[in-house]
């Protein structure tokens, strides 16, 4: 498991969870582990082991993610398409990506989503009661590990805003930026712009 | 309860509504039921259709920043959309019978309800089925705010969201305009027949909202309609 980072105070207390859990499809019985890291050093191993299928899990690029709940419905419909053949790409977890890009060109969204030599990750497992692989990942990630409270910190408001082209955007308001993102994931699959 | 346990809160002739949990948070599930007196290929048909435009005319209506519910998940193989569940909100239609037209904000809001109407014509939206029941008041976060002012209806911090595009379609003829104006008028003589400035302040904010467009084809056609309509009622 993972080792619990020190806390400041009293050593009798239980450090909270930093990773984030959010509970999909309920037809899908699995649910989403969210970890966020920062200054990551094996970023070409991590990459190479996703990449090769070794490791199951998708490294997000934390710059364009408003929020958690973004990636629980990126992630949602790719395990919902999975379950029902209806994947565009070769696995659910990169899949997790290509549903979280606007665009239906699959290296690009993989390109953009993904990471390549970034060190910030936001690492996404699908998790269900037989199966938890983040157990046997998260210790081998050579990085700080943040708190989920701490994505805003990494989101970028204007390149995300731009990403999902948004620009008739006026106000600076990220619950509307959410909004818009997760409603375009939503129907990407049959509205073209 | 449990509350993931879907709990119905509307039955139409087309769908039911329910609410549920759904990703960790309060969700309208919409589900378009099958019709037993249609071949099953041609239902299937659709409502796939149905619910394409329906998702497709939320999502036009925000990047015309018209406040919709957001989409979760659109679902073709259980005919159901996943949209975001708005907790505090009130119909227009309620606000009226609660409140009346004598409210200090009343005529803010059927401006609003007329602007934002205008904005959805000028994008090619047209609503289908517009009535007070499918508008929404919702509190307006101000400015700084952390949570919601529990006065949020008496102090008019309102912000109008658009529901129900069931019946929505996009790339709308000038005829079709008329006819979504229409609808809304005989809908607000049925349910608010006691005030009738409600129409006149919606047409007029609706006409001069946006004066760099020309709204004047589609009041000339939807007076031909409601000629048409009134034709119509009479003969019948």
């Amino acid at each position: 498991m993972v080792s619990p980072t020190p806390q400041v105070s009293s050593s009798s207390e239980v450090s909270p969870p930093k990773y984030q859990i959010v509970e999909l499809d309920p037809d899908t019985k699995t649910k989403i582990k969210l970890y966020l890291f920062k200054n990551v050093q094996n970023v070409e191993t991590i990459r190479d082991n996703i990449i090769q299928g070794v490791w199951e899990c998708s490294a997000i690029k934390p710059r364009y993610i408003v929020d958690a709940f973004q990636v629980a419905v990126a992630a949602n419909k790719a395990v919902l398409d999975e379950k029902r053949d209806a994947m565009v790409t070769r696995s659910v977890y990169s899949e997790i990506l290509y549903n979280l890009s606007p665009t239906k060109n699959i290296s690009q969204s993989l390109m953009k989503f993904g990471i390549s030599k970034d060190t910030n990750i936001l690492f996404c497992f699908l998790v269900t009661e037989e199966r938890d692989t983040s157990t046997e990942i998260i210790p081998k990630i050579e990085g700080e590990m943040c708190s989920m409270k701490e994505l805003f910190n990494f989101t970028s408001f204007e390149e995300t805003k731009h990403v999902y082209k948004l620009n008739h955007m006026k106000e600076k308001c990220m619950e509307r930026l959410l909004d818009l993102v997760v409603t375009k994931i939503a129907t990407k699959s049959f509205v073209t712009h | 309860m449990d509350e993931s346990e879907p709990q119905l809160l509307k039955q139409g002739a087309e769908a039911r509504v329910y609410i549920c949990k759904y990703l960790g948070r309060d969700t309208v599930i919409k589900e378009r039921f099958q019709k037993k007196y249609r071949h099953p290929d041609l239902d299937v048909e659709i409502v796939k259709e149905r619910i394409r435009n329906e998702a497709r005319s939320i999502l036009r209506c925000k990047f015309a920043n018209i406040r919709t519910p957001a989409l979760y998940l659109v679902d073709f193989e259980r005919r159901k959309i996943y949209m975001e569940y708005l907790a505090t909100n009130i119909t227009v239609k309620d606000f009226i019978a609660k409140h009346g037209t004598a409210n200090e904000h009343f005529e803010k809001i059927a401006k609003t309800i007329g602007e934002t109407l205008r904005k959805l014509h000028d994008n090619n939206i047209v609503h289908g089925d517009l009535t007070t029941s499918n508008m929404l008041l919702i509190p307006k976060l101000q400015a700084g705010a952390e949570q919601i002012d529990p006065a949020w209806l008496a102090k008019g911090h309102v912000e109008l969201v658009m529901i129900d595009f069931g019946l929505s379609y996009t790339d709308a003829s000038i005829e079709d305009k008329g006819v979504d104006l229409y609808v809304l008028e005989r809908a607000l003589l049925s349910t608010h027949s006691n005030y009738e400035d409600l129409f006149a302040i919606i047409l007029k904010a609706y006409v001069v909202s946006n004066p760099k467009g020309n709204a004047n084809e589609t009041i000339k056609r939807f007076e031909e309609v409601r000629a048409r309509g009134r034709k119509r009622t009479m003969v019948g």
